[in-house]
């Protein structure tokens, strides 16, 4: 093995502060280079829809998030705004905060009167203020108000559902909304089942065939759901309706089982006595066996006197 | 001598090993007494501060004291089976190894209940158990079917000794308490070796025999449903039953033979614990490990096989070594394939190498146990999210830990205390078979 000459340690010894040096470079460097990233403000993506439920109701589904080292973050606890406004007026329809998903929704009931543009048209706008790490971000939406109309009729042996889709201006006259896709559905207890969808014709309406064999709940009845789904002109509409008639379904009466249910299947709680009865009267038999054992003892200890 | 004298002569000679004070045995008492006093401070803190001493949460709510209920369960098998069995079937080379076995039953079945007891917690609602205990509910079949099967056991035993009582009463040159033989004179119900009096006794052990053997397999089969009929990743079997039943008598043969071996090399039992003995009963084991390696062998081919996405998840984490792979391939292996070799081959078979396996036939049985219950709960049906990680996987903890010391120690204990009144050895029972001999002898 070779000896290290004096010099070789000095070297080493050398060569130590030297790779600090270079690592302190470029820590420095790299240091400057993320506060100059931190000291940008980050630029929000914020999103809105618009949705205009059977009462009238109209929701906005609103989200505020970031890029941030090509990650999606959330924003949660922002401050946002919903104004309705036209040409002279801004009304504020509602503030409220993200949550940690960086959603929030904003209910805004039918009787609220939100001012039309002269065209007729709505005009919301999302606004968010921005803090000192994220800027400032609004969005607007420009929506034609529109109605859906549904009705299910019965032709030949087939169900039938029709929507009708107009549009309604300020004062309350409605005109039909022609070439509007639509879609059907029914409600489900999670989620909800598709059975159509098609373009309204020139009428402004649209029918589709109900499915056949589809059960009603336990009095036959269903939820019939037709929407216009992120239209850029009308957003979301939606509407519901009961639909009866439809064929009841039967529940099937659950097997009973013992472990869960409240009430055991008798034949397992008899067998149980039975078979701890047995066991115990053996018990119970084989006791007096040793009690005779006792008499016995004790009739020889007599007899021994 | 007649025979009385020389089962008298036998009696001292077997009683007085026992009673005569050793070192060891005062160390070992000691050593245990201390695991039991910490476990019992274990015990406190679990009562003052709640389950959370414990490493059981929201999902693994059953630990290692369900693990030790079901091996302590597990291990009476040893005096239910191998004793009544060998009983019915009035084998002759049982007697001397049949009173540890039915001991093993006896302490075993009154330290595996108070596990379920002390996981249970709130010690002070258990009068609810029974106030408002539902009959359809197998947790309730298994405190009823325990209850039969302690008290079974218990009279079993006791059956057994009452020719023993007799000697211990009569017999003059003991040292014994007055107060012992009161004792002994209550238990020995008078009896003096009366034919009628043996005809009787022999009728009642038969009886017993031939129950707790049913009843020890309703009662492991009782609690295998616990586990089957629920509908859960690595329970839900129909084998259950059996395969527990099968892996409870692999684990109580196995603690006969270490029990076996530990009065034998401690009180120099050679003459009555011959290697015969050994050689039996580890062929026996050899038989039931062969058995349990089927079972097992059965039990997770079909569920692999099966390809069911939430059996699956369990069934990666027991053949993953990341996760629980050393413990299973120790378990299903080395358990099944160590004690099958050592006892298998004629060269390797001696006392020593069939205690060996045994004793790590009952390591992998715990291994096993553990194995059941603890990645099963670790899989839930729906997803785990925003959960913290020490809620979701089970880490035993040292109060958890500590009591199951002080369950191996009490289950060692009463041992040491049992044999001080209770001969281990049933001398009467050896001295009839040598006087039956004597007389076949005799006759040729």
């Amino acid at each position: 093995m070779k000896r290290k000459t004096s010099f070789q340690k000095n070297y080493n010894i050398m060569r130590l502060p030297k790779n600090y040096l270079i690592i302190l470079i470029f820590a420095l460097i790299s240091g400057f280079g993320l506060n100059t990233v931190a000291g940008e403000l980050v630029n929000p993506q914020l999103g809105a829809t618009y949705v205009k439920l059977t009462n009238g109701t109209r929701t906005f589904a609103l989200t505020l998030s970031a890029r941030i080292d090509d990650k999606r973050v959330n924003i949660e606890d922002a401050p946002l705004m919903v104004y309705a406004m036209n040409e002279s007026v801004k009304t504020l329809l509602g503030t409220l905060n993200t949550n940690r998903s960086g959603k929030a929704v904003l209910a805004v009931k039918p009787e609220i009167s939100i001012p039309r543009d002269k065209e007729g048209y709505f005009t919301f706008e999302v606004e968010y203020a921005g803090n000192q790490t994220v800027n400032k971000a609004s969005v607007s939406i420009h929506i034609q108000e529109a109605s859906l109309d549904i009705s299910y009729f019965e032709q030949d042996t087939s169900k039938n559902v029709q929507v009708k889709a107009f549009a309604v201006n300020d004062k309350g006259v409605t005109s039909a909304l022609p070439g509007v896709p639509v879609e059907f559905y029914i409600k489900r207890v999670f989620c909800l089942y598709r059975f159509g969808g098609e373009k309204t014709d020139s009428t402004g309406s649209v029918t589709v065939q109900f499915p056949k064999n589809f059960h009603g709940d336990t009095t036959g009845k269903v939820i019939l759901v037709a929407k216009i789904l992120d239209n850029e002109l009308y957003g979301t509409v939606e509407t519901v309706k009961d639909y009866t008639g439809l064929k009841p379904l039967i529940l099937e009466p659950k097997p009973k089982r013992g472990l869960g249910d409240t009430d055991a299947p008798l034949w397992m709680v008899y067998t149980l006595l039975v078979l701890l009865s047995g066991v115990w009267l053996h018990v119970l038999y084989v006791l007096s066996l040793v009690i005779r054992i006792n008499i016995v003892g004790k009739k020889a200890l007599k007899q021994l006197g | 001598m007649n025979p009385s004298e020389l089962a008298q002569k036998r009696l001292v000679d077997i009683v007085s090993r026992f009673t005569k004070p050793t070192a060891i045995y005062t160390g070992l008492f000691i050593i245990f007494s201390c695991i039991i006093l910490f476990a019992a401070y274990a015990f406190i803190t679990q009562l003052v501060k709640g389950q959370i001493v414990t490493g059981m949460r929201d999902y693994v709510v059953w630990g290692v004291y369900d693990v030790n209920f079901i091996f302590f369960i597990g291990i009476s098998y040893a005096g239910a089976m191998i004793s009544g069995i060998l009983h019915l079937l009035h084998v002759e080379w049982r007697k001397p190894i049949i009173r540890i076995a039915e001991m093993i039953t006896v302490i075993s079945v009154i330290i595996g209940p108070v596990f379920i007891l002390v996981e249970m917690g709130r010690l002070d609602r258990i009068f609810n158990i029974f106030l408002h205990g539902r009959i359809q509910s197998p947790i309730l079949w298994d405190v009823v079917a325990i209850t039969t099967y302690l008290s079974c056991s218990i009279l079993f035993l006791y059956l057994a000794l009452i020719k023993d009582f007799a000697l211990l009463r009569d017999n003059a040159e003991l040292k014994i308490s007055r107060l012992q033989r009161f004792f002994y004179r209550k238990l020995a119900a008078t009896y003096a070796g009366l034919p009628e009096q043996k005809k009787l006794l022999e009728r009642a052990l038969t009886i017993m025999s031939a129950i707790i053997i049913p009843l020890a397999i309703l009662v492991h089969s009782v609690l295998a449903w616990i586990f089957g009929m629920t509908i859960r990743p690595g329970w839900h079997s129909t084998i259950f039953a059996p395969y527990f039943v099968i892996a409870a008598v692999f684990s109580g043969t196995a603690v006969l033979i270490i029990a076996m071996w530990v009065f034998r090399k401690f009180y120099s039992l050679e003459e009555y614990i011959t290697e015969k003995h050994f050689k039996y009963i580890g062929t026996i084991l050899l038989v039931l490990a062969a058995l349990y390696g089927y079972f097992t062998f059965s039990e997770y081919l079909t569920v692999w096989y099966g390809s069911q996405s939430w059996e699956l998840e369990v069934i990666y984490k027991l053949f993953d070594f990341s996760d629980y792979g050393a413990w299973f391939y120790l378990a299903a292996f080395g358990g099944v394939l160590i004690p099958m070799i050592l006892i298998g081959f004629p060269f390797l078979r001696s006392i020593n190498s069939i205690t060996i396996g045994s004793v790590i036939a009952v390591v992998c049985m715990w291994i096993k146990r553990y194995l059941i219950i603890i990645p099963t709960l670790e899989t839930p049906l729906l997803p785990l999210q925003d959960i913290r990680h020490e809620y979701a996987h089970y880490s035993a903890s040292w109060v958890e830990w500590s009591l199951t010391a002080g369950g191996i120690a009490t289950f060692c204990l009463f041992f040491m205390i049992f044999i001080k009144f209770i001969p281990i050895i049933p001398v009467a029972d050896i001295s009839e078979a040598h006087e039956k001999k004597d007389f076949i002898s005799e006759k040729l």
